[in-house]
């Protein structure tokens, strides 16, 4: 079923598509999290609360681009997350430290994704935002600056900058090809 | 780039978000809010038979004034017909009163109704009757001035404009005046607005067809900012509360 119908459906008043939803778009608006925040544990919190938003204002939602607009809370809850500066340097912190601790590992986890996740953590918060959004979620940075409130010259000084950090952290331009 | 979704999600914290998640949406009550459409029927449906009647009374009366004045001379027959579409425009703004008589705009807050978008719907009521009376003035009347329908549009467009203007202004002004008394008071102030060209010396005349043109495009603007206001004050409420 598509979202707009999905939309169309819960907003009659059949509540049960809500779960349609937090199933099709749970693990996107994960990685985002994770990638935003750094912390994928608190990323799974940060999730949840995206979702709970979501179905507590979906009566005045106006269909465009569900998606996104999951997106933009998921980004909007991030931001309330950090509440200060100390709380982002804790948990870009901890973030290494998990880093170092899955090294080891035998997990499944690509180790890109693992380093891409490190890496990211080191931009500014808006850099990561509009990095995230643009090469991993595959937005144009006219749908970037609409969601996250900035200016089109903002958003693409934002990935520029925020790509030319990535290539520094990284250190393998193979790397940075991928992306 | 889907490298980035290789992370991997713990399948027990998911289910426990989605279990939460799940809970929130059994719980949510959905209110409905109408779009402009679903509005504009809802307040068709539930619009007054009288107000119909009313309307129906106006157009028919409109017809009359065009077979009974036709042969006025003309400035007499552009004030009878200035004044009556004015008339007719109280009576489209009188949807948009009762929208604020005393403790709708609460209950209508306390309903989640919105307020700006059944203002609009009831503006739009409104213009529609002045719409055909207009219409009818010109098309039936405007062609018999030897072929000057377009300048006898503009002497029945000018006083209208402004008298609407007056009338959306009397909804702040005259607030806290019992609802027959301000719409009297309305009826007959934009009814006098209606009139006053007709004792200006030589208004009629060719030379002073800009004079309107001016008039015409300064009301177009004071109307558009009446508007305007209208909405913003809506938020207020205790500016529109006619009670």
């Amino acid at each position: 079923m598509e979202d707009r119908e999905l939309i169309r459906r819960i907003q009659g008043g059949q509540t049960e598509y809500l779960n349609d939803v937090a199933a099709r778009y749970y693990d996107d608006i994960y990685y985002f999290c994770c990638y935003q925040t750094g912390d994928r544990d608190g990323a799974y919190d940060l999730t949840q609360e995206t979702f709970l938003r979501f179905i507590r204002y979906v009566d005045h939602y106006n269909y465009h681009n569900l998606k996104g607009y999951l997106l933009t809370i998921a980004m909007n809850v991030c931001r309330a997350s950090w509440r200060n500066e100390a709380d982002r340097e804790s948990v870009l912190r901890a973030a290494r430290e998990e880093q170092h601790r899955s090294a080891g590992s035998s997990e499944a986890d690509n180790i890109r994704a693992v380093l891409l996740k490190e890496a990211l953590a080191e931009l500014s918060e808006s850099q990561r935002e509009a990095v995230i959004l643009h090469h991993l979620y595959g937005y144009k940075n006219r749908e970037i600056a609409r969601m996250t409130g900035a200016s089109l010259a903002a958003v693409k000084s934002r990935i520029r900058q925020g790509l030319e950090k990535l290539q520094l952290f990284l250190e393998k331009e193979d790397f940075y090809g991928g992306i | 780039m889907e490298e980035y979704k290789s992370l991997t999600i713990d399948k027990e914290k998911k289910e426990r978000n989605l279990e939460e998640i799940r809970r929130a949406a059994a719980a949510k009550k959905v209110r409905n809010y109408p779009n402009f459409i679903q509005s504009m029927l809802i307040q068709l449906k539930y619009r007054p038979v009288f107000m119909w009647m009313l309307e129906g009374v106006c157009l028919g009366a409109a017809f009359a004034v065009c077979r009974y004045f036709k042969s006025w001379p003309g400035p007499e027959l552009f004030t009878v017909c200035a004044i009556f579409l004015v008339l007719s425009g109280n009576i489209g703004f009188a949807g948009l009163g009762r929208l604020f008589s005393r403790n709708m705009a609460e209950l209508e807050q306390t309903l989640y109704l919105n307020l700006k978008q059944m203002a609009a719907i009831q503006l739009l009521f409104g213009g529609i009757l002045d719409l055909l009376v207009f219409g009818i003035f010109v098309l039936l009347l405007g062609p018999a001035r030897a072929g000057e329908t377009a300048v006898f549009a503009l002497y029945l467009l000018v006083p209208f404009v402004w008298a609407d203007v007056w009338i959306l202004w009397a909804f702040t002004l005259l607030r806290g005046i019992t609802s027959g008394l301000r719409q009297a008071g309305t009826a007959l102030l934009s009814a006098a607005v209606a009139a006053a060209p007709y004792f200006i010396p030589h208004i009629y005349d060719r030379s002073c067809l800009p004079l309107w043109g001016l008039a015409l495009l300064a009301g177009g603007g004071a109307l558009v900012l009446a508007v305007k206001r209208i909405f913003c004050v809506i938020e207020g409420g205790e500016e529109l509360c006619l009670s």
